[in-house]
């Protein structure tokens, strides 16, 4: 199919006023902001695909009727909401669509009873949470896309939070949704707390990556908002290692702080400036607690207490307070060319896994990178979910770039493959909330095993033609 | 060619708290902020690394070196070894925040000491942030005072300059030894691998006259927030085109009540205005001759300058040769006895009371005042400016509309930006943006708007996607009125702003787009 014939029936559609073909729509809804992306664009270049055009639909019958279309005539779908992605998630396929959720938003429901709210996929994250605020409630989801997120955006890729210690990922925050299938069919998980009737079918939408199908509203749950019952400090540790074991023990322990960060030594230096604050070569562990007051204050006095035994010393409750109030900066300033102009691409890159490994990961990551790459300017990295059985790592790095925007992704993919290779050695996921994007794609049949055979089922089952977002989660089978 | 860095470490201001400005100390511990060399001075530290380079590629030997006063982290002097430079000196021991002249005096006896023909400094550096230590290095030396450098590229033994002033840009080409100042530049120090890095872990900062202490330069200035005086109605809507119509009929239309008329500047008795407007930016040295002299009849207790290059450069050498009193920037309280000037990237106002004589470079100059006209006869330029060209018009519209859209960050992305200025075309309005939005590269160093660009005082200034940091609210603090438009409705913009909306900006300039056109047809 032509792009003019492409245009018309999505015309026919949708409406023409809802179907976009000019150039700078269409490479504005095809940014990603993976780091070699953000220098090449620095470096006035662009070499990611086009598509022949965006479409925006208001309703869920738009959005059937242009799945429907685009299914009949096997024309290749990106979807997208926000635009946030890091993993080259919403970069379309040459000559496809991009289905763009942003301008289905708004509240549809608080429901203060149930303590939900239901919000169509192009709301904002940072406004819900805004109006949730002013009624005393929020949804606990504080990603660092925060001002650039949107709803559909957040169940489609797995999203968690800052808080998600305490409040867990989007994947136990949805209670129930609506999604389109490929062929137009309109999908609803209904919203209950819990029941036992079949696998759970919200998880088949969340963390899809737009590869099954569209989702066009989500009910989130609602908690109490507390911000003056915070309990906030800071503390240096020996170094990673030692800071690792002090988060091991109070998670495994049973307390449950809303927001637990261990930076390494290097990213108190070269990412936080705190060389004053902090012992050459020690870590820093931000700590926060809420919810009713009795159990943050408790939470904190455990904190407290394992900070003796752990021999850290108290920075008091301003680090935090300051990266509390900054965490989201970086939103602001994604494309301000500042790495470019250093010569560097500078990104982050997330793992996970359990805690009889992750200090090995860490370990082993940080000797590769600094041993192996000659063009590495900074490696660093910081935990900052934590689980009972285990955290995330979430390395973040920086290479000097002196061949240019051609040899950009090359050079990035060398970097992140050190990476992965180390946190699949050990039993890692390669992923712990970005979700695959299309970088990640290779890595996937290690990551899953066995169990990557059902990734292809359900493709085939939900999304026989193969339309939506290929590249990402699936290796394409010869 | 050797090359010479001034620079100096400064909190990262955006992540102080704000209970800390509120009650703000210069000594308080500001350390869980973190700390970061100031940005105008990394912008210069990386423009003579460039310019050091440019000599090499023309076989020519050039050398960077970098100095500071007070006591920075090791890092920091690592962080610099490491990218190229061959020496850090460390000047005198102690607490020299707010000692601008005992800073200027240890970096210019140093610098004296040392063959370089290119002294490069930030425009404005550290907590005082008064912006006159290069000025005050400078004249101490006896150098050509070049200010507002943006680029600089070797010409032989002279040095050529791009140069952002007030009424455009000039490309400059100036013959060494040169002390330049370096402002809106977007040039970022280099970064350098971590073998590098490794190599010079062992290298430490020279420290240089450590016997050489100072503690103090603040026992008589009183620190206080510099939060804004304005009380913000924050607009309540059902919907973003409602919100624009409203904005629209209402806010840009002008029938929104104005505060008051700014007050006019007080003005102190026996106090002479020397109205430095006539003279060439060149040519302030022959006019110093007639200053000098019209002051010694008068003896005024103020001496008044504009706060301009020429303001500073006379009003600081009649300090000098005085011993008045001096300050630039200032500002006279209501009590007519005391000064403010804003400090710390315009997040506190310093409150000085002043000894008497006393000579300033003011942010406002006071109408009823005595006026001195100076002037020069000879507007040849001197020997050591071999060219000047102006390259660029200033943006007239920041300084001479009605109504003013200025963008933030927060706007996201060029193309927004592009819509909001088109906005601002179909309004009849000027268009600005802040440091942050232009560092983006959305918009030229003359259309910045805030401490190290334009203070802009028109009717109405619409302010879309800033976060409101102190150095871009300095610059608005004279608009009639102010109406900011952010997500977050924590944003400290909303404290600088007459009225507010909690809205996406991007979002709210298309409805303004879509309701502007509405009311032209």
């Amino acid at each position: 199919m032509d792009k003019q014939e492409l245009v018309r029936g999505l015309s026919a559609a949708v409406g023409a006023e809802n179907v976009f073909a000019d150039e700078q729509t269409i490479c504005e809804s095809s940014k990603d902001y993976i780091g070699f992306r953000i220098f090449e664009r620095a470096d006035g270049k662009s070499f990611a695909p086009r598509a022949a055009c965006v479409v925006r639909p208001h309703t869920v019958e738009e959005v059937s009727r242009t799945l429907r279309f685009l299914n009949e005539n096997r024309v290749d779908v990106t979807p997208r909401t926000g635009g946030s992605s890091v993993t080259q998630s919403i970069e379309p396929v040459e000559g496809g669509v991009i289905l763009d959720g942003s301008a289905m938003s708004g509240i549809l429901e608080i429901n203060e009873t149930n303590m939900t709210v239901t919000a169509r996929c192009g709301t904002p994250l940072e406004y819900l949470e805004n109006a949730l605020n002013e009624r005393g409630f929020t949804t606990g989801h504080f990603p660092q896309s925060l001002p650039m997120a949107h709803v559909g955006g957040l169940v489609a890729t797995r999203s968690t939070g800052q808080f998600s210690t305490l409040y867990g990922g989007i994947e136990e925050l949805v209670v129930g949704l609506e999604a389109v299938l490929p062929d137009g069919t309109v999908v609803r998980v209904k919203n209950v707390p819990r029941r036992s009737c079949g696998p759970d079918l919200r998880q088949l939408f969340i963390g899809s990556e737009g590869a099954l199908a569209f989702v066009t509203e989500a009910t989130l749950k609602l908690f109490r908002y507390r911000p003056d019952e915070r309990w906030m400090r800071a503390y240096a540790v020996a170094d990673m290692r030692r800071g690792l074991e002090f988060i091991r023990a109070v998670m495994a322990d049973g307390y449950k702080p809303a927001v637990v960060r261990l930076h390494d030594a290097a990213e108190v230096m070269m990412v936080l400036g705190m060389s004053e604050a902090v012992p050459e070569g020690q870590a820093l562990l931000l700590f926060l607690c809420e919810g009713p007051r009795a159990i943050a204050e408790a939470t904190g006095d455990a904190v407290a207490e394992y900070a003796r035994k752990f021999d850290a010393a108290d920075l008091g409750g301003k680090p935090v307070e300051a990266w509390f109030r900054t965490r989201n900066d970086v939103c602001r300033t994604l494309d301000n060319g500042l790495y470019h102009e250093m010569g560097v691409i500078a990104d982050t890159c997330e793992i996970s896994a359990n805690w009889d490994e992750i200090g090995n990961i860490y370990d082993a990551v940080v000797a590769r990178l600094t041993g192996e790459v000659e063009e590495m300017a900074y490696a660093g990295g910081h935990a900052s979910h934590c689980y009972a059985q285990g955290t995330n790592i979430y390395f973040t790095f920086a290479f000097m770039e002196e061949k240019g925007a051609q040899a950009a992704e090359a050079d990035y993919m060398r970097v992140v493959a050190i990476i992965l290779e180390e946190t699949l050695r050990r039993g890692g996921s390669v992923a712990h909330h970005h979700g695959s994007g299309r970088y990640r794609t290779r890595f996937m049949p290690e990551e899953h095993g066995s169990s990557y055979e059902l990734m292809y089922r359900l493709k085939d089952a939900l999304d026989p033609n193969g339309i939506m977002n290929k590249g990402v989660l699936l290796v394409e089978r010869k | 060619m050797n090359i010479l860095v001034l620079f100096k470490t400064v909190p990262v201001w955006e992540r102080v708290l704000e209970r800390d400005w509120e009650a703000f100390s210069p000594y308080g511990d500001l350390s869980y902020a973190g700390k970061e060399i100031n940005c105008f001075d990394e912008a210069a530290l990386e423009l003579g690394l460039r310019l050091r380079d440019e000599y090499a590629e023309q076989g020519k030997e050039a050398r960077c070196f970098a100095a500071t006063a007070g006591t920075p982290h090791p890092s920091f002097a690592q962080t610099l070894f490491a990218a190229g430079y061959e020496d850090v000196a460390v000047l005198g021991a102690g607490e020299f925040e707010f000692a601008s002249e005992e800073v200027a005096r240890l970096l210019a006896d140093y610098a004296a000491g040392g063959d370089c023909g290119l002294i490069l400094a930030g425009a404005a550096a550290g907590m005082a942030d008064t912006g006159t230590v290069p000025l005050r290095v400078a004249q101490k030396l006896g150098r050509t005072f070049i200010t507002n450098a943006l680029e600089l590229r070797a010409r032989g033994d002279a040095v050529e300059l791009l140069c952002q002033e007030p009424d455009g840009l000039y490309r400059r080409v100036v013959r060494a030894p040169l002390l330049a100042s370096v402002s809106n530049s977007p040039a970022v120090l280099r970064a350098a691998t971590l073998r590098a890095r490794l190599a010079v872990r062992d290298r430490q900062a020279r420290t240089v006259w450590g016997d050489k202490t100072f503690d103090g330069g603040t026992e008589n200035i009183i620190f206080s927030r510099s939060a804004g005086k304005r009380v913000c109605g924050l607009l309540e809507f059902t919907s973003v085109p409602g919100l624009a119509k409203t904005l629209l009929e209402h806010e840009l239309s002008g029938k929104a009540s104005a505060r008051a008329a700014q007050s006019r500047a007080f003005c102190p008795p026996n106090a002479v205005v020397y109205d430095t407007q006539n003279i060439l930016w060149y040519a302030a040295e022959p006019a110093f001759g007639p200053l000098r002299a019209n002051w010694h009849a008068g003896k005024p207790d103020y001496a008044l300058f504009a706060d301009t290059y020429t303001g500073r450069a006379l009003a600081y050498r009649l300090a000098r040769e005085t011993g008045a009193f001096f300050l630039t920037g200032a500002l006279f309280a209501e009590d007519g006895e005391s000064l403010f000037r804003r400090a710390c990237a315009s997040n506190v106002l310093a409150r000085y009371r002043p000894r008497l004589p006393a000579v300033l470079t003011m942010e406002k100059l006071p109408v009823e005042a005595e006026r001195v006209s100076l002037e020069t006869a000879d507007e040849k330029p001197p020997f050591w400016l071999l060219e000047e060209e102006k390259t660029a018009c200033a943006n007239d519209g920041l300084r001479n509309k009605k109504a003013v859209v200025v963008c933030g960050a927060g706007m996201g992305s060029r193309a927004n930006c592009e819509r909001a200025r088109e906005l601002a075309r179909k309004l009849g309005a000027g268009f600005g943006l802040t440091r942050a939005a232009a560092l983006n590269g959305w918009g030229g160093p003359g259309e910045i708007v805030g401490q190290s660009g334009a203070s802009i005082s028109p009717e109405i200034c619409l302010v879309l996607g800033a976060s409101g940091a102190g150095a871009f609210a300095a610059g608005i603090e004279n608009a009639a009125r102010v109406v900011a438009v952010n997500s977050d409705e924590k944003a400290l913009i909303f404290r600088h702003a007459d009225a507010g909306a909690v809205a996406d900006a991007p979002a709210l300039t298309e409805a303004l787009l879509a309701a502007a056109s509405c009311a032209a047809r």
